[in-house]
């Protein structure tokens, strides 16, 4: 019975160790050799315990003799062995869940975590970082690191990573990498790892996404840029100072003023002071908490500033602190004492133009009387002139009328003369004598005054004839005055050079007795040339045609010129040229009537004349 | 008759079945752990019948002796084959 068991054990025994080869020694695991060798030691412990059992059941127990002692160890060794398996066991599944323990911390926390050989290429990366650059752990280990750096930033983080040569064998490397959402900026605190003679194993590094902290820098930064541009732009200070009056910070514009105020107390700093100043109002500022407000003038630069004295409520190294904006109010207390000096001046000046108004006003208004009293004379001045006009316009006419009815009446005892002379010098036939020389001079002399009357009553009717005025071809009509003395004095040689000349608006016989008067005198005065020469033009100037008439005749001295036009004033005596002297006077009445004017010009005696008048260009008009 | 390394051989298994019973926790994650306790306590019990045998009931306890080893050997059987199923080793 006893042999039959020990015979199913022997087999059991057997076939737990073949079914254990088969399932367990195919299986790799780092413990696995240690803890095979040991259970299958067990299993021949085992065997032999059964076999021997067996062969004694047999009675063969005769051939375990030489084992016998090996068998005896049998239990205590397998308990042993036990316990060892057990042990080891223990140990490894504490290793195991120290393992499980950091290998969840690594994995599981935000922070980077790689360890890389001294090459730089990868031994690990933790989760967090497959996920942040988006590779397999796999697809990492063995690869270098570097190409995943910014190619600005690679220099800078090898120059760096040399002090983990050096104790305390860390460093801190910020850079920017290609993470699988772009370049991100990553903080890393490397450590090298080094075996017991010194040499570095590995390095482990432990990095953090710092974009944000660097855009905020960044923000920072630029923020602190514009309030120092503002801060120059709007000429003001800022500087912080501790409850014990040191100089905590002074903007870029102190510093490029006063230098670094690091280690300086403020009054050394801002007021070359070795004590603090008596004014100071820090310690009331921290006392009370308010803001003060107070006026300082800069030793060191000269200038005025205005300080807003503000407490904070943060502390540095437990000691509190105060903000001052110093403002720089030189250039506004200069323009103020400007101002004050504008307005004094102002005022002066005020004072001056008020009294200078006074002046004018009175000024003013003794104009005003002088201006109504020249406006009442003017009134009656007005009433003067016409009434003067009236008066001369009345005497004019009186006057005319009288050399009229002189000239008329006159005629009749002339004609008289001449008949009783007439009737005389017929009475005298014979030889010539005395008497009848008298007669013909007496006779000679009345047609002079017969022809002195008719001029003058043509002269009276011209001032006083009616206008008719119509537009008239001033060529057609010198072309008929020119027949008529060519007609009448057939001997004389003259060569008339014609212009063009336009048609006028004025009344035609007396425009007919001008053109008559002037080319008669152009005629007369040219009588002595073998060739006269007469020219007649126009010369069109705006509004109005200046007619002339021009000849080589016998001219006239220009210092004679203002007798020319009057009535009976001769430049050459009758026996020269015939004449009364009335037909120039006659032509100025005329032209003037018609609002023009004449003039004259002669280079001297015997060097011709140059007669010209003028009159407006009236046909638009009417 | 009492021999010596019967008791030398029951005080290690009862110190390996104290370490067994404090350690259970600690092993529960031994590859067939149950199995094999139960192997050892078969074991632990025939070595008791051994050192008993000698005072009282020799033959009965002999035989239990062996028949505990024999359930023993078995259940190591048993222990083995439960390697095939399991998925990680000691």
């Amino acid at each position: 019975m006893i042999g039959l068991i020990d015979v199913l054990s022997l087999v059991f025994i057997i076939l737990a160790m073949i079914l254990f080869i088969i399932f367990v020694f195919p299986k790799k695991d780092r413990t696995a050799p240690l803890f095979k060798l040991i259970v299958i030691t067990l299993f021949v412990l085992f065997v032999f315990h059964y076999v021997s059992n067996t062969l004694e059941w047999i009675g063969i127990s005769e051939a375990l003799d030489p084992y016998e002692d090996f068998i005896e160890l049998f239990e205590p060794t397998f308990i042993f062995f036990l316990l060892y398996i057990f042990f080891s066991y223990i140990s490894a599944q504490k290793l195991r869940d120290s393992e499980e323990k950091y290998r969840l911390i690594v994995e599981n926390q935000t922070d980077l975590v790689v360890k890389v050989d001294p090459d730089g290429k990868f031994l690990f990366a933790s989760r967090s970082y497959c996920d942040t650059f988006g590779k397999t752990e796999k697809e990492l280990l063995g690869q270098k690191f570097i190409p995943f750096i910014h190619e600005d930033d690679r220099e800078p983080t090898l120059r760096e990573m040399q002090k983990l040569e050096k104790p305390p064998y860390t460093c801190y490397v910020e850079q920017r990498a290609l993470t699988a959402n772009g370049w991100r900026w990553l903080a890393w605190t490397d450590k090298a790892v080094r075996d017991n003679e010194g040499n570095m194993n590995f390095i482990v590094g432990v990095g953090r996404d710092i974009t944000e902290k660097k855009k905020n820098e960044d923000d920072i930064s630029s923020l602190k840029a514009q309030f120092e541009y503002v801060l120059t732009v709007t000429n003001t200070g800022l500087d912080l100072i501790d409850e014990d009056l040191n100089m905590i910070y002074a903007d870029t514009n102190w510093i490029k003023k006063l230098g670094d105020p690091k280690g300086k107390k403020c009054y050394e700093y801002f007021m070359d002071r070795s004590q603090r100043c008596e004014t100071c109002s820090i310690p009331e500022v921290l006392r009370t908490g308010e803001t003060v407000v107070s006026e300082e003038f800069l030793e060191k630069e000269k200038r005025t500033v205005e300080v807003h004295t503000i407490a904070l409520k943060e502390t540095l190294n437990g000691k509190r602190m105060v903000a001052e904006f110093n403002i720089d109010i030189s250039e506004s207390r200069k323009k103020e004492s400007e101002l004050r000096q504008l307005l004094a001046d102002l005022e002066k000046s005020r004072k001056a133009e008020f009294n200078l108004i006074e002046d004018l006003k009175e000024e003013i208004t003794e104009k005003e009387k002088a201006s109504m009293e020249i406006v009442r004379l003017n009134e009656t001045l007005e009433d003067k002139v016409k009434e003067r006009t009236r008066e001369l316009e009345l005497s004019n006419k009186e006057l005319e009328s009288f050399a009229y009815s002189v000239s008329h009446d006159l005629r009749s005892p002339l004609r008289h003369i001449l008949g009783y002379a007439d009737l005389l010098l017929n009475e005298c036939s014979g030889p010539p004598s005395g008497s009848t020389v008298h007669l013909n001079k007496i006779i000679s002399s009345a047609d002079y005054m017969g022809q002195l009357i008719d001029d003058l009553l043509e002269y009276s009717r011209t001032g006083r004839a009616e206008m008719n005025m119509k537009i008239v071809d001033m060529g057609e009509m010198i072309k008929h005055i020119q027949k008529r003395f060519e007609h009448e004095m057939p001997e004389r040689k003259i060569k008339w050079i014609n212009g063009k000349l336009p048609t006028a608006c004025c009344d035609e016989n007396l425009m007919r007795s001008v053109w008559i008067n002037l080319i008669e005198n152009a005629v007369k005065y040219t009588s002595k040339k073998d060739q006269s020469v007469i020219e007649i033009g126009c010369k069109e100037k705006p509004d109005e045609y200046e007619f002339f008439v021009n000849d080589n005749g016998a001219g006239f001295d220009m210092s004679f010129y203002p007798k020319l036009f009057g009535v009976f004033h001769r430049l050459h005596s009758r026996s020269e040229f015939e004449g009364t002297g009335i037909g120039l006077a006659n032509v100025r009445r005329i032209i003037e009537r018609h609002g023009g004017s004449v003039r004259a010009e002669s280079a001297g005696e015997g060097k011709g004349a140059c007669f010209y008048f003028s009159i407006p260009d009236k046909k638009g008009t009417d | 008759m009492i021999q010596e390394n019967e008791i030398i051989t029951l005080v290690l298994f009862i110190a390996l079945m104290l370490f067994m019973a404090f350690n259970r926790k600690k092993l529960k994650d031994f590859p067939g752990i149950k199995i094999f306790m139960a192997s050892s306590i078969l074991l632990f019990l025939s070595v008791i019948c051994t050192v008993a045998e000698g005072f009282l009931l020799e033959d009965e306890l002999n035989i239990l002796e062996h028949l505990f080893r024999s359930v023993s050997a078995l259940l190591l059987v048993f222990w083995s084959m439960s390697f095939r199923s399991e998925g990680r080793e000691a």
